[in-house]
C-alpha cells in the first residue's frame, strides 16, 4: 500500500477540502494486542512532538476505547480525550475497514476539518481472521498484528492480512516459551511469506520492538517529516 | 420538470433506472447501513423485539408512521428537485429533514450515510451536475446529508423515477432491519428474507404515496413521523455502555 495515497477520489479532490491527515490502519484477530500496540506506540510518537487522534472499531465499541482514553488521553495527557473515538461496527468490523468504511470516512473527515494539527490518525479494527485489509481509501499504512499464544504456525499460514500488510507485528513474544511457540520458526516462515517486506517481533509489556514500530511509522508513512508542530508540513497526504 | 440536469442514466431508459435503483439499495453499496439497527438492538435486548413475528410488527410500524410518511416523501422530493437542477431546494429539504429526526443518535447516523453516499455517487456519475452541488453543501456546512435527502438526490441524478427513490429508501430500511436482526440472533436467514417478501405490498403503498405527491409538486411540507415507543428505544440504545450498533 503506497503511503499517502489510498486513492481520494471525489472528496479527496474537491477544492478547498481539508488536508488528508495520514492514516494507520492497525488489524489482527481479537486478543492479539491492537489495542495494547497503540498504548505503547502513542507515547513514543509523541515524544517525538506528533499529534495522533485514534478511531477504535469494535463489534462491542466502548472497551477499547474508553480503556485508550483513559489510558493516554485522561492519564497521560497525549491527547485530547475527544480524539479517541470508539465506532460500533453492527458485527461487523471487517465491514467497516474494508468493503464499506463509510462510517469510518465520515468520523475522519471530522477530525480533519476540526484538527488540522494533527499528524497522524491511528484506526484500529477488531477484525478476527487472517484476511483482514483496510480500504487504501480509508488507510494509507496497514499494520497487522498477531500473537504468539496463537501458534507459531500463524505467519506460515499466510492470509491477505499477514502477506500484504506493510508491517507484520508479532506480539507477545515473552509468551514463547510459556505456549510451546518457536520465535525461529515464527521468524523464518514470517521471512519467507513476507518476501522481503518488513516485520517486527515485539512485546508490548516491555517496549521490546515498539520502537522499532513507531520509526517504520514514521518512515514509511510520514516520509521522516518533522511534526506539524514543529514547522513540519507532514508527511504521506 | 426539466431533466437536462440529470446525470447519464435517464438516457438509458428503464433498464439503467433498474439498475440504478438496484446499486443503491444493494446491501454492498458503502452508505453505512450495515452499522445501523433503528433502535432494534435495544428493543431486542430490552425484550420488546425478540421473535420474528415482533421484527415484521415493528418494520410494518416504522414503515407506516417513520419511513414512508416521512423518510420516502423526502427522498421522492429530493428526486424530483434533483431532475430539476435545484440544489437549493435540497439544501432547504436537507434541514427540514434533519428537523423531522428528534433522536440524535439517528439523526448523526442518518448523516453520515447519507453524506458518504451523496460522496460516493457524486464519484461516479453525479460530476458537475445538482449532486455535486449538493455534496459542496454537505461539505460546507450548509447541509447535513440527511439519508433520505441524499438518496433521493442521487436517485434524481441517476434519472429514477421519484416513486422509485421511496423504493430504494424502503427497501434499504428493510434490509438493514433484517440484517441487524441477523446478526443479534433474533431471526435466521429464511425468516428474514420472508418478513422483506411479506413487508412487499407496504412498501409499494408507501413509495406510490410518496412518488404521487413528488409526481404532483406536493412538495414534502406534508411529511410527518409519529413512533414515539421507536424513539424511546432509539435514544435508551444512545446510553448503551456496550453496543454492537451505531444507532
Amino acid at each position: 500500500m503506497s503511503a499517502g495515497g489510498g486513492g481520494g477520489g471525489a472528496a479527496a479532490e474537491e477544492e478547498g477540502a481539508p488536508r488528508r491527515i495520514p492514516r494507520v490502519g492497525i488489524g489482527g484477530p481479537v486478543g492479539a494486542g491492537k489495542s495494547m500496540l497503540i498504548e505503547r506506540v502513542v507515547p513514543v510518537l509523541a515524544a517525538r512532538g506528533y499529534r495522533m487522534s485514534i478511531i477504535s472499531n469494535d463489534v462491542i465499541s466502548k472497551e477499547d476505547a474508553d480503556r485508550m482514553r483513559a489510558g493516554l488521553a485522561t492519564d497521560q495527557g497525549l491527547l485530547p480525550e475527544n480524539l479517541v473515538v470508539g465506532l460500533a461496527t453492527g458485527g461487523c468490523p471487517h465491514t467497516a475497514v474494508r468493503e464499506d468504511p463509510s462510517l469510518n470516512i465520515s468520523v475522519i473527515e471530522e477530525m480533519e476539518r476540526d484538527h488540522p494539527e494533527l499528524d497522524l490518525i491511528l484506526i484500529e479494527s477488531g477484525g478476527d481472521n487472517v484476511t483482514t485489509t483496510f480500504s487504501p481509501l480509508l488507510a494509507d499504512y496497514f499494520i497487522y498484528i498477531v500473537d504468539v499464544a496463537g501458534g507459531d504456525k500463524y505467519p506460515r499460514k499466510g492470509g491477505l492480512g499477514i502477506q500484504n500488510c506493510d508491517l507484520l507485528v508479532i506480539n507477545k513474544i515473552d509468551l514463547a516459551p510459556h505456549v510451546g511457540a518457536d520465535l525461529g520458526v515464527m521468524r523464518a516462515d514470517a521471512e519467507r511469506v513476507r518476501a522481503g517486506r518488513p516485520f517486527a517481533m515485539v512485546d508490548c509489556t516491555t517496549d521490546q520492538g515498539v520502537g522499532e514500530v513507531a520509526g517504520r511509522i514514521v518512515r514509511d508513512l510520514l516520509f521522516d517529516a518533522p511534526p506539524r508542530a514543529a514547522g513540519g508540513e507532514g508527511g504521506g497526504a | 420538470m426539466a431533466t437536462s440536469d440529470v446525470g447519464g442514466a435517464a438516457a438509458g431508459g428503464a433498464e439503467m433506472q433498474l439498475l440504478g435503483a438496484m446499486q443503491l439499495s444493494d446491501s454492498m453499496f458503502p452508505s453505512g447501513l450495515f452499522a445501523t439497527s433503528n433502535g432494534l438492538e435495544s428493543m431486542f435486548l430490552g425484550g420488546s423485539v425478540t421473535s420474528a413475528d415482533a421484527l415484521a410488527g415493528l418494520c410494518r410500524t416504522l414503515i407506516d408512521q417513520q419511513v414512508g410518511p416521512c423518510d420516502c416523501v423526502m427522498a421522492a422530493w429530493a428526486c424530483s428537485l434533483a431532475a430539476g437542477g435545484d440544489d437549493a431546494g435540497l439544501v432547504e429539504l436537507d434541514e427540514r429533514c434533519s428537523a423531522l429526526k428528534p433522536v440524535r443518535e439517528q439523526r448523526e447516523a442518518a448523516a453520515r450515510s447519507g453524506a458518504q453516499l451523496a460522496r460516493c455517487v457524486e464519484g461516479f456519475a453525479g460530476r458537475g451536475d445538482v449532486l455535486a452541488r449538493y455534496c459542496k453543501a454537505v461539505s460546507s456546512g450548509a447541509a447535513s446529508g440527511a439519508y433520505p435527502v441524499a438518496l433521493g438526490a442521487c436517485c434524481g441524478s441517476l434519472g429514477m423515477a421519484p416513486g422509485h427513490a421511496a423504493l430504494v429508501a424502503l427497501h434499504g430500511f428493510a434490509a438493514s432491519m433484517v440484517g441487524a436482526a441477523l446478526r443479534l440472533g433474533i431471526i435466521h436467514h429464511m425468516e428474514g428474507q420472508e418478513i422483506i417478501h411479506g413487508l412487499k405490498p407496504r412498501m409499494a403503498e408507501a413509495a406510490r404515496e410518496a412518488g404521487g405527491r413528488a409526481g404532483n409538486g406536493e412538495g414534502a411540507e406534508g411529511a410527518w413521523q409519529f413512533a414515539p415507543l421507536a424513539e424511546i428505544a432509539q435514544m435508551d440504545h444512545e446510553r448503551m455502555d456496550a453496543r454492537m450498533f451505531a444507532a
